[in-house]
């Protein structure tokens, strides 16, 4: 990316001086965490795309005295992704490639990640967001408290809640192999 | 990756299998995806980075306006909400609108029952000599006479002729009465409009079908040129040529006069139909006469009978040309400071007058478009506001639906 954004923010978070910082230090992890959450590929390629684009036309309203830009880019990504849980809802069912660990790696033990795919695609949406966000994307729970609307002090409940259901999912799905 | 923050150690040693794996099995994007997408942020988002970054052409028709539909979708609810305020308060300007119209129309009404009355009466009078019960007529031989008059300005005189139709002996309810009515007017100009004044007051009494009896028109100096007309002018058409006369030149004064005429025209009425009765009787009576001396005495009866009911049938026509024509004077006079109405004198003060009269115009104009624009406001904000929290709540829903 040779071309610098016209949208430059100085009074942004540090390290974000403007929206391009933004988007090389978040789109790996965006697109994690949506996809965890969609359990869909290609949905999860649109729906970060778009909540980049939301993001790049709503850069000049960013204000970095009411939260973290990261914090504020995970919440377009989020209602983006909601938006599109909605749509799902009305519309057709889930027919794209869901999400599968990429069998490319040789350094990944398939077998083990494949089943805690497999096991997280069980789980209900608001545990998959919370594991998602905190171990696809790196959230620390400050940032989640900020993307979601949960209190801070709730966060580490309900992540510890969420991986509790993750490991007994695990234990079924190895049970069930 | 920062798993440790805010997480404590204990639950890390418990799920530390599974947070490895988790983030083993952390999904990665397609190169090809992350290419396509690296491009369209470094473009700026053009309008068909979509094609590029997810495979979807949205440049047809049809998908504009899928666009358009779900755009629409997205804002249906303060769209819908804008409309229909803006049609709350289009009803309501409009029946504001048609209640101001309403109301003098009724003011009109109520004050027009006088002339209305006066105007039935004569009306009815020169269609049908019928009188009507008597329960409805007042005290015989005992004509009332109603003055409204006074030096006053236009305004206030169309204020006062529009309640004095509601009070007095000619109150509404009383029908078939015979009234008969004066005007005096008195005109102010200067001494140079007198004579187009005076043609002035001659093309109002034509043009309501009235008469002129008598005109003198003075020229000279201010004060002593001026113009007297005496006009006379159809009962039913009063009203309209006192408004149009006071509003030839200024208005220095303005008195009607009404006197209720229904008590003397149904006793003339009464006398009347008696001595054609008693014509009849004689003439019966004439007709079976035997002797000279009687038939002598009861043609001088008859005589004085017929007499007497032609002098009635005068005192009637009499009575009836009262009601139904109303003699109007009209007094031209002149004064170098009385307007012309030509403008001729504007001045300083006309000017700041007229500024004050805009900027009330301004003021008025501005109020009313924020009587508008204030409901419609606080309408699309509540339903922006509704739309936000159901939208929330639907993203909520959606969250622990899946």
């Amino acid at each position: 990316m040779n071309v610098m954004l016209e949208a430059v923010k100085t009074d942004s978070a540090p390290g974000v001086r403007n929206f391009e910082d933004l988007y090389r230090g978040n789109r790996d992890d965006i697109y994690a965490y949506v996809a965890g959450l969609l359990r869909d590929r290609v949905a999860a390629e649109d729906v970060t795309a778009l909540a980049f684009e939301r993001a790049y036309r709503k850069w000049d309203r960013f204000d970095s005295k009411r939260g973290s830009a990261r914090g504020w880019l995970f919440g377009i990504a989020r209602n983006a992704s909601l938006d599109e849980l909605r749509k799902r809802k009305h519309e057709t069912p889930l027919t794209h490639e869901p999400v599968a660990p990429d069998p490319t790696d040789p350094d990944a033990d398939l077998e083990r990640e494949q089943l805690v795919t497999r096991a997280l695609n069980t789980l209900p949406a608001e545990d998959r967001e919370l594991v998602s966000l905190k171990f696809f994307a790196g959230l620390n729970n400050v940032e989640i408290a900020e993307t979601t609307g949960i209190s801070p002090s709730n966060v580490g409940t309900r992540i510890h809640r969420s991986m509790t259901k993750l490991r007994k999912a695990c234990q079924e799905a190895e049970h069930v192999n | 990756m920062s798993t440790e923050t805010n997480f404590p150690d204990n639950d890390l040693n418990e799920f530390a299998d599974l947070v490895l794996a988790l983030e083993d099995a952390k999904p990665k994007a397609d190169p090809d995806f992350t290419e396509a997408l690296d491009t369209a942020v470094a473009d700026h988002f053009p309008p068909d980075w979509s094609a590029g970054v997810t495979g979807e052409t949205k440049s047809g028709f049809g998908d504009s306006l899928q666009r358009w539909i779900e755009n629409l979708r997205a804002h249906m609810l303060p769209v819908t909400a804008g409309l229909a305020g803006l049609l709350l308060v289009v009803v309501a300007v409009g029946v504001g609108v048609s209640d101001n119209s309403d109301g003098p129309s009724l003011d009109r009404t109520t004050s027009s029952s006088l002339s209305t009355t006066a105007d039935s009466g004569v009306a009815q009078n020169s269609a049908s000599s019928e009188p009507t019960t008597g329960a409805a007529v007042p005290e015989q031989g005992a004509p009332e006479i109603n003055e409204f008059s006074d030096t006053v300005s236009p305004e206030s005189l169309d204020s006062a002729r529009s309640t004095s139709g509601a009070v007095g002996p000619l109150a509404a309810g009383v029908q078939n009465r015979k009234v008969a009515q004066e005007a005096e007017i008195t005109l102010g100009t200067k001494p140079e409009n007198v004579q187009d004044v005076s043609n002035d007051i001659i093309k109002v009494v034509d043009d309501h079908n009235g008469i002129v009896l008598d005109s003198s028109v003075q020229d000279g100096p201010a004060g002593q040129a001026g113009a007297i007309f005496s006009l006379m002018i159809p009962s039913n058409e009063l009203e309209d040529a006192v408004g149009d006369l006071s509003g030839i030149a200024d208005l220095k004064s303005r008195s009607q006069q009404t006197e209720d005429i229904t008590a003397p025209t149904l006793t003339t009425q009464d006398e009347l139909q008696t001595a054609n009765a008693k014509v009849q009787s004689l003439v019966k009576e004439l007709s079976e006469a035997v002797t000279d001396a009687d038939r002598t005495a009861i043609e001088a009866d008859l005589r004085n009978a017929r007499l007497q009911a032609a002098t009635l049938t005068t005192r009637l026509n009499k009575l009836e040309r009262k009601a139904n024509l109303t003699p109007v004077t009209v007094t031209v006079v002149t004064d170098e400071s009385a307007g012309s109405g030509d403008n001729s004198t504007w001045g300083i003060d006309d000017a700041v007058n007229d500024a004050g009269h805009m900027l009330g115009i301004a003021a008025g104009v501005a109020l009313i478009a924020l009587a508008i624009a204030i409901p419609i406001g606080i309408i699309v904000l509540i339903s922006l506001a509704l739309n936000r929290a159901w939208v929330r709540r639907s993203r909520r829903r959606a969250l622990k639906e899946n």
